[in-house]
């Protein structure tokens, strides 16, 4: 029995005679990767005969692809010469024709073989006006257009003037082995018995109920099918809507803020003093263009007291002269607590329960771990009576709702939070991995936010959480540029 | 944070208890400190910058002994007033002004110790001194000075000369700065004021250019036993709380620690100062922060852990007053982290909060969500690429000129000095990538992106979606676009775009007006650009809309 594929290539055969293979892709659209194959199974049925041919062609050498661009020197010389008046000296044939004197000396030649002019007293003369294109030209525009041409598909005009361009090395023959293939009588026949089979029911078919005149061919169930692939949403934008639905059935308001932000809302505001290192350029990407941008001066004016003494805070500050010009460069923020910051200020009554997921920033090099560019997820949640345990207890039961059992916290720093404490998630495949710091905002940043209750703060490398979870050990598989893996991925579920 | 590697039988001695491995971690893991075994005699410890006194293992020692139970309170120091003086002369003021010295007698170093102590400085130079240039310290052995008065002035570089540590030879100030490598590396600091400072006796005996090289002479090797110690810098405070922390941990095992006398110009003092920060604080107030119901007992006992002095001033306040080596009580929260600290994060019990919220997410989340899952229905598969782009390649590709992009001062790689303006150009390098993966593959990405209008930082959200086949063309991409959109309830209409961005083909490219606003382009690649520019061999469509705000247009529709 007879696939589609096979059937489309006999019945091709059929029509046309001896066929190429590129005579049969062109003629069924299949790929000759494609076509091959079914030639290997038609030559198994007998359905066709396959033998070799040489054929020649004709190609261009690269002298030819000069003149099939610029044209003959012949006509090139006549032109010149017609434009000239019909007189040109021969000694001044070069400078008008830009032609070197091995190709003066050869247009010459053809020039008075082909009657375009005569040489007369070291004159080159001409008496009518050339044609524009001589029929040589033609045909080696006609090769440079099809790279090669077969030399039986040449017309009888044309088989004159490819003599004169294979004599002058413009052209030159090469042979080419084809296969050549043919349909067998068992192909007739094969395809004769084919026609009572139906392969695929159409609408005809089923209007005209052929079924009940043709026998429905049976199908190879146990074939593989074709690859089809579908469209999906990226594995790890997955991954932090889950997130999202976790946090936000935890009661938390989604906000976001912007990436290119002030060192004010990026550290000021965090109490992190203008001359720490996370500030320097080894750790901040920081904006060349456009430099700064003006802070809002109500907030300015807050965080210099609070830097400079510790404002009403009860803090003892960090007693240095503060500087708003320092506040206003623009950097890629480095962490996502810009957005609680900046959300806090205008959120100042109680309860307020706020994540954001975004990006952040830092001039890392690229390897398994460390990649410039990565997310934070950050929330901040702002009570009365909050406490450091109410912290511990939300972070436990975010990782709990992502399936994590295991959380464990030890003391830490930040400048921004008091008691601070960083935390690790236990994963049986790889064990204790670092993720999170936390903490209560310290009485400083509540102040130049105008907050007046507790609140607590964290943010987690969402990236490395994603890891454990989703089975990754090189982060830059989270940004997999291989459409293959991102085709291939299982779907997750928590 | 800083990271040091620390003896562990050095540790384990000035502990007295025997621990394993593990223990010995796990205990250290209710500090400040991240500890890992790098090979049985060494552990590497990290440091949070609010605890520098935990750099070395006098201090680690003191804070376990107390974390432990083995020790509390505030720790005891012998200090006495030794017979040194140092006169501070007018001179050096305006190079580097501040010095405070002390003697730390009874310190027996052995080859453990000298590692630490030069890990101790190195490391302390690195945070508080930031790199030596509000603080650099000297350590000298106090025995092989020549007498007990020394200067602290300004020399002419020429004039100075003195067998720098580690070399044989003596050499100038000069050839000091040139010829050796700390010389090299810290020249900076104090080059610009024609004299160097510089630390003699008043025997001419070179200790040392300090913030540059001790002397030879003074070194401090296997076998000294009394330290001289100096701190200079440009910031008062820190040179004075430097060696307060210093001193204070490495009398942890050492004997005494001894004043000086320093004649400053117009005042006379004594250091170390060995200043104590003093608190007052409610007890209701530690229980608050903490959320722990403990009685004041347990907490005045869990602070003495913590090595404060505590004093119950009555009405439910105690004072406290916090070791010399403690820079980081700014506050009386900072107080309450320590009592929790105390207590064992670990032993804290976790506990929700009962308040009750509605939890919500963007409109902006909600909306991008509906048109992933639209792509996704007509079959395109969801990419993310890096927002860090590159400003030429923008500019060349799609015509935008520079001062649309923002420009980053410190790009790790001329390919990453920009936060990208556009979606399409990292989706053609993917489709490069993946140009021989089975076809067709349409593609889509979702993204923040920011442009400069007018010296404003403007942040957008754009999508960019393309499709890479055997035969691909307008159509195509056409169809998804219109399905997109009228699908979110707008409405598509495309105008002749006659200038467009190199990369796309004219004559086979338009504007994207949704709802009447121009928003974005759609069209062919233009294939020159595609294989010589890009690489890639087959035809791409694609279309990138700006979408910012149009959640805000959906809803009201």
């Amino acid at each position: 029995m007879l696939s589609e594929n096979e059937r489309k290539i006999l019945q091709t055969l059929r029509k046309i005679g001896k066929a190429s293979i590129t005579d049969l892709e062109r003629e069924t659209g299949l790929p000759r990767s494609t076509i091959m194959a079914l030639i290997e199974s038609l030559k198994q049925k007998n359905a066709i005969k396959i033998y070799e041919k040489t054929r020649k062609h004709l190609k261009l050498t690269r002298e030819g692809e000069i003149r099939a661009l610029q044209g003959l020197p012949e006509k090139i010389i006549a032109h010149k010469t017609w434009g000239s008046g019909g007189e040109l000296e021969i000694k001044e044939v070069p400078s008008v024709t830009g032609l070197s004197q091995e190709e003066v000396r050869i247009g010459l030649g053809w020039l008075r073989r082909k009657g375009l002019g005569k040489i007369v007293k070291g004159k080159v003369v001409v008496h009518e006006k050339p044609p524009t294109e001589l029929d040589e030209e033609k045909l080696l525009r006609k090769i440079y257009v099809a790279k090669t041409i077969n030399l039986e598909a040449l017309k009888p005009e044309e088989r004159r003037a490819i003599k004169e361009l294979v004599s002058r090395k413009l052209v030159e023959e090469l042979e080419k082995k084809e296969y050549i293939i043919e349909i067998t009588d068992e192909g007739l026949k094969l395809l004769e018995e084919e026609k009572e089979y139906i392969t695929i029911i159409t609408h005809d078919i089923i209007k005209r109920r052929e079924w009940l005149r043709k026998e429905i061919k049976p199908y190879n169930v146990k074939a593989e099918p074709p690859k089809v692939y579908p469209g999906r949403k990226h594995f790890y934008i997955e991954f932090l809507d889950e997130i999202r639905e976790i946090l936000v059935s935890m009661g938390f308001t989604e906000a976001e803020g912007p990436i290119v932000e002030v060192e004010l809302w990026n550290f000021d505001v965090l109490f992190q003093p203008q001359d720490h290192p996370a500030r320097e350029i080894h750790d901040t990407f920081r904006l060349k263009y456009p430099e700064r941008k003006p802070v809002e001066t109500e907030v300015a004016e807050k965080v210099k007291i609070v830097h400079e003494t510790g404002g009403t805070s009860g803090s003892r500050g960090w007693g240095y002269v503060w500087d708003r010009r320092i506040s206003e460069r623009l950097i890629l923020r480095t962490q996502t607590t810009s957005v609680s910051a900046r959300f806090l200020y205008v959120n100042r009554e109680p309860p307020v329960k706020m994540f954001t997921i975004g990006k952040v920033y830092r001039p890392d090099t690229i390897d398994a771990k460390h990649l410039p560019e990565f997310h934070q997820l950050d929330g901040i949640v702002m009570d009365r009576g909050l406490h450091f345990r109410n912290l511990l207890g939300i972070l436990k039961e975010f990782f709990k709702q992502l399936g994590i059992e295991a959380v464990k916290f030890k003391p830490s720093y930040f400048p921004f939070t008091e008691p601070s404490v960083e935390g690790y998630i236990y994963h049986p495949r790889v064990g204790w991995v670092e993720c999170f710091g936390a903490g209560m905002f310290r009485p400083e940043v509540l102040e130049m936010l105008g907050v007046k209750y507790p609140t607590a703060a964290w943010g987690i490398g969402i990236d490395r959480v994603a890891m454990v979870i989703l089975g990754i050990d090189d982060i830059r598989d989270l940004y997999s540029q291989d459409i293959n893996f991102l085709r291939n991925r299982k779907v997750f579920m928590r | 944070m800083p990271v040091t590697l620390i003896k562990k039988r050095r540790l384990l001695n000035l502990l007295g208890v025997e621990a394993s491995d593990q223990d010995l971690i796990e205990a250290l893991s209710r500090t400040k400190v991240e500890a890992e075994v790098v090979d049985p005699e060494t552990l590497e410890v990290e440091v949070t910058p609010d605890r520098l006194d935990l750099l070395i293992s006098e201090g680690l020692a003191r804070e376990l002994k107390g974390i432990l139970g083995l020790e509390r309170g505030y720790p005891k120091y012998n200090v006495y007033d030794t017979d040194i003086t140092l006169k501070v002369h007018k001179n050096v003021k305006r190079i580097r002004p501040f010095i405070a010295v002390a003697v730390v007698k009874g310190y027996y170093v052995d080859q453990d110790a000298l590692e630490e102590l030069i890990l101790f400085q190195e490391k302390l130079h690195m945070t508080l001194g930031r790199d030596r240039r509000k603080a650099a310290i000297g350590f000298y052995d106090l025995d092989k000075l020549n007498s007990n008065k020394i200067v602290y002035r300004a020399e002419k570089p020429e004039s100075i000369r003195y067998v720098p540590l580690g070399e044989t030879v003596e050499m100038s100030g000069k050839e000091i700065v040139e010829k050796t490598e700390k010389g090299r590396k810290y020249r900076h600091i104090v080059e610009d004021f024609g004299e160097y400072p510089l630390l003699h006796t008043d025997k001419g005996q070179v200790l040392s250019i300090p913030t540059i090289l001790n002397s030879e002479d003074t070194k401090v090797e296997v076998g000294t036993k009394n330290l001289f110690i100096d701190v200079t810098g440009t910031d008062r405070y820190l040179v004075n709380k430097t060696l307060d922390i210093i001193v204070t941990t490495l009398a942890e095992t050492a004997s005494e620690i001894g004043r000086i006398t320093v004649e400053d110009v117009g005042e006379t003092y004594k250091t170390p100062l060995l200043s104590t920060t003093e608190l007052n604080v409610e007890l209701d107030y530690i229980r608050s922060v903490v959320g722990l119901n403990i009685s004041d007992n347990e907490i005045v006992e869990l602070l003495e852990r913590m090595r404060y002095n505590v004093e119950n001033v009555g009405n439910g306040v105690i004072k406290v007053k916090a070791p010399p080596y403690r820079m980081d009580i700014l506050h009386k929260v900072d107080v309450a982290e320590d009592v929790a600290i105390a207590y064992g994060y670990n032993e804290l019990n976790p506990e929700l909060p009962k308040t009750f919220t509605i939890g919500r997410e963007l409109v902006k989340t909600r909306f991008i969500r509906k048109v992933r899952e639209i792509m996704a229905g007509l079959g395109f598969q969801e990419i993310l690429t890096f927002t860090l782009s590159s400003r030429n390649l923008v500019a060349e590709l799609l015509g935008t000129s520079l001062d649309r992009q923002v420009e980053i001062l410190n790009p790790i790689s001329p390919l990453y000095n920009t936060i990208r303006q556009t979606l399409v150009l990292n989706m053609l390098q993917f489709l490069k990538q993946n140009q021989h993966a089975d076809h067709p593959i349409k593609v889509f990405e979702i993204g923040d992106t920011i442009e400069v209008v007018s010296g404003e930082v403007i942040g957008e959200t754009k999508i960019a979606a393309s499709i890479l086949s055997y035969r691909v063309g307008f159509e195509d991409i056409q169809a998804q676009l219109y399905a997109l959109f009228r699908t979110l309830g707008f409405s598509v209409s495309l105008e002749e775009e006659n200038s467009p961005p190199k990369i796309f083909l004219k004559g086979r490219v338009a504007k994207v007006f949704i709802n009447g606003k121009h928003r974005g382009i759609v069209g062919e690649l233009n294939p020159e650009y595609l294989l010589e520019k890009l690489g890639i061999e087959y035809p791409v469509a694609a279309f990138e809309i700006n979408i910012t705000n149009m959640w805000n247009e959906t809803r009201k529709g």
